[in-house]
């Protein structure tokens, strides 16, 4: 295990930031961590990175204790914070200049780093430029190259898409599975559950504190997923229809909305056939069939009980 | 190492920021240029006219009489004028009419009291709107003390001396102010550098509020470095441009005002960075404490103004007496400006040396306590 969270807890005073919180991920992963604002992730983070004390639990990175080889571990780790992290009136290229110094890099090591970090950011020919000049895109590009110039063995990425465009975005999650394949070991927080379900293999999902769910992508939405839906859109409306699908074996629920059937049927019940005879049977033509799966977004409300932009 | 480079990148920032860099400079330089001109006429020498004061004598006896023969003696009579009041009130009355100065009185007692060996007092009321001139009242009768003291301690010792006699052991040299005493031009020089210093403090807020409270805090404290290396690198970094921006304004109102800034400039600079180191201690001191870059800001850019009022720094408010000219003492500006006229003007090394200890005193207590209140943010 690259990261492994005992039984973290923090207490801010009254308030308990981190609750008995345990996470363990593997080398390789990229691994998403998801929460509604509050949620405690931002407190768990800074922990990892050594900025927060925690109370109780322990935290074991690389396969050391965090508090005994704080300075040690920093070296592996990169950091992509949720707000802009770099000097406006630095160039790009002095930028991850001086933070690749303080991650003790020198000589022509340093200069192949930051050529590297800048050419996969794209930023190499932009490189005389201050960010003033640069776009939002263009600033979290960099943001991340001041990050993995280091070739950090973990990197962390707080929300590293807040704001910007969607070409910026497509970029920038490339980004992020280059890295892993380069490697590094990713964890990843967004409020885009669509980026999450993309690029993320195991996700942990914390609230007020508590992690509620962990898991793979598909094991968090079995468990959540006790039905199938089916929205298909027909030519004409049967009112037969209606209660001609209700008896197919397996069928909870039927509704006609326009000219949309909406079928809810229970989960792994395989009569998407015996529907389709249904259907054309009562001579009305198909014009549209859509299988509705569970989302992340759906776990997470249903764990939750809000939105995760909420 | 760190500490260099973190030194390195904190000027270069702020040189390459021209647009701020200029801006600090250019203010001075026109407030300078402003005051200088419009009150010259305020710094030009003007003779001391002679000060008028109120005289009751309640006393009949040998000793008031001597009193009454010292303030009618001619040396006496160029400095004071001396008005005699049948009573206490009249007296007063000519205080807040503003007549006279002060008044010298001297109760009914007062040779009786000094016969039967206890003391004669001689009170003086002084004026609240003439620090001047009841100073140069107090100073009169302080040297009539000192002289009947004197005889009266002979006197104890059995060499009495029977009468009071003059000589002339005064040798009178008269001081040619010219190149002793600041222009407008020059006053405004020392203290609108020195403001320029204090405002300096926002430089402290700024780069150490970003680089602790920010999100770029974040991406530092996660670097494998110390966070000593970064407090250090940091201050040098930002002191050095404090002073460098000093220098300039020293350099540019010597040459192009041609400001006097005496034959001591060194020492005068070393000043300006002891200021500096003072300055940034400040605004780092209240950033970390106050937690937020916003309330440091504001509170700084109500003290600087205060600091630079309470040392004259707008006006010469010398001898005002009050409540400033108790609290001007706390004011680094006053501390910084003394220090650099008693420089330019060669006049009390003791106390300049006395003001710069303070100076690098304060500047210490307040880097201590920053790094102890950073120390504790960190939970």
């Amino acid at each position: 295990m690259i990261l492994k969270i005992n039984n973290l807890v923090k207490r801010y005073k009254d308030v308990l930031a981190v609750d008995n919180a345990s996470i363990s991920i593997a080398e390789g992963e990229i691994y998403g961590l998801l929460g509604p604002n509050g949620a405690g992730k931002t407190t768990l983070i800074s922990t990892i990175l050594g900025l927060t004390k925690y109370d109780e639990g322990s935290i074991e990175i690389f396969g050391k204790d965090l508090k005994k080889n704080e300075y040690e571990i920093k070296k592996e780790i990169g950091i992509v914070p949720q707000d802009l992290a770099i000097y406006l009136d630095l160039t790009a290229y002095e930028n991850v200049e001086y933070f690749g110094r303080l991650y003790g890099l020198r000589g022509n090591l340093l200069k192949e780093r930051i050529e590297e970090a800048l050419n996969f950011t794209g930023l190499w020919d932009r490189r005389k430029d201050v960010p003033k000049k640069f776009s939002g895109g263009m600033k979290r590009r960099l943001n991340i190259a001041c990050a993995v110039m280091h070739h950090p063995k973990l990197i962390i990425m707080d929300e590293p898409t807040v704001g910007i465009d969607p070409q910026s975005r497509n970029l920038i999650l490339d980004s992020v599975v280059k890295l892993n394949k380069m490697g590094s070991t990713i964890i990843y927080t967004s409020h885009y559950m669509e980026e999450v379900e993309a690029i993320c293999s195991n996700i942990t999902i914390i609230d007020h504190g508590r992690v509620i769910a962990k898991g793979t992508k598909e094991e968090l939405k079995s468990m959540i997923s006790f039905e199938e839906r089916l929205a298909i859109d027909i030519s004409s409306v049967n009112f037969n229809l209606v209660d001609g699908l209700k008896k197919v074996i397996g069928v909870k629920e039927c509704s006609l909305n326009g000219n949309k059937l909406l079928i809810i049927s229970e989960k792994n019940a395989n009569n998407l056939s015996r529907i389709i005879d249904v259907i054309l049977k009562m001579d009305v033509e198909i014009k549209g069939l859509n299988i509705e799966k569970p989302t992340l977004e759906g776990v997470f409300l249903t764990l939750t009980g809000r939105s995760l932009r909420d | 190492m760190n500490i260099l480079y973190i030194f390195y990148y904190t000027i270069l920032r702020f040189i390459r920021d021209r647009k701020g860099f200029m801006s600090m400079l250019l203010l001075p330089v026109v407030v300078i240029l402003v005051l200088g001109t419009a009150l010259s006429s305020t710094f030009k020498h003007s003779d001391i006219s002679i000060t008028p004061v109120a005289y009751l004598n309640l006393d009949n006896g040998t000793a008031s009489n001597a009193f009454n023969e010292f303030i009618k003696l001619e040396d006496i009579e160029e400095i004071i004028s001396v008005k005699t009041v049948a009573s206490y009130d009249e007296g007063i009355e000519m205080i807040r009419n503003r007549e006279v100065a002060a008044m010298i009185y001297i109760n009914e007692n007062y040779t009786q009291n000094l016969k039967n060996g206890g003391t004669g007092d001689i009170e003086i009321i002084k004026s609240q709107h003439s620090s001047f001139g009841a100073s140069v009242v107090s100073s009169v009768i302080d040297s009539y003390v000192n002289a009947a003291n004197a005889i009266e301690a002979s006197g104890k010792l059995g060499n009495f001396i029977p009468q009071f006699s003059r000589s002339d052991s005064v040798k009178k040299m008269p001081i040619n102010s010219t190149g002793r005493t600041p222009t407008s031009m020059d006053y405004y020089s020392v203290t609108m550098l020195v403001m320029t210093i204090m405002y300096g403090a926002h430089y402290g807020i700024d780069e150490l509020g970003k680089d602790y409270f920010e999100s770029i805090g974040q991406r530092l404290k996660s670097a494998p470095i110390k966070s000593y290396e970064m407090y250090v690198g940091k201050t040098i970094g930002i002191v050095i441009t404090l002073f460098l921006q000093a220098l300039i304004l020293v350099l540019f109102t010597k040459y192009v005002f041609n400001v006097n800034w005496g034959n001591n400039l060194t020492e005068v600079l070393f000043i300006c960075l002891i200021l500096s180191m003072l300055s940034i201690g400040l605004g780092v001191m209240i950033c970390m404490v106050s937690s937020s870059r916003r309330k440091a800001t504001s509170l700084i850019s109500i003290l600087v103004p205060v600091f630079t009022f309470v040392a004259g720094g707008y006006f010469p408010i010398d001898n005002v007496g009050g409540i400033i000219e108790k609290i001007k003492y706390i004011s680094p500006n006053y501390l910084a400006q003394r220090a650099i006229f008693n420089l330019v003007y060669e006049a009390g090394a003791q106390e300049t040396q006395f003001f710069l200890l303070i100076m690098v005193g304060i500047s210490l207590i307040l880097f201590i306590t920053s790094a102890v209140a950073g120390r504790r943010k960190l939970q």
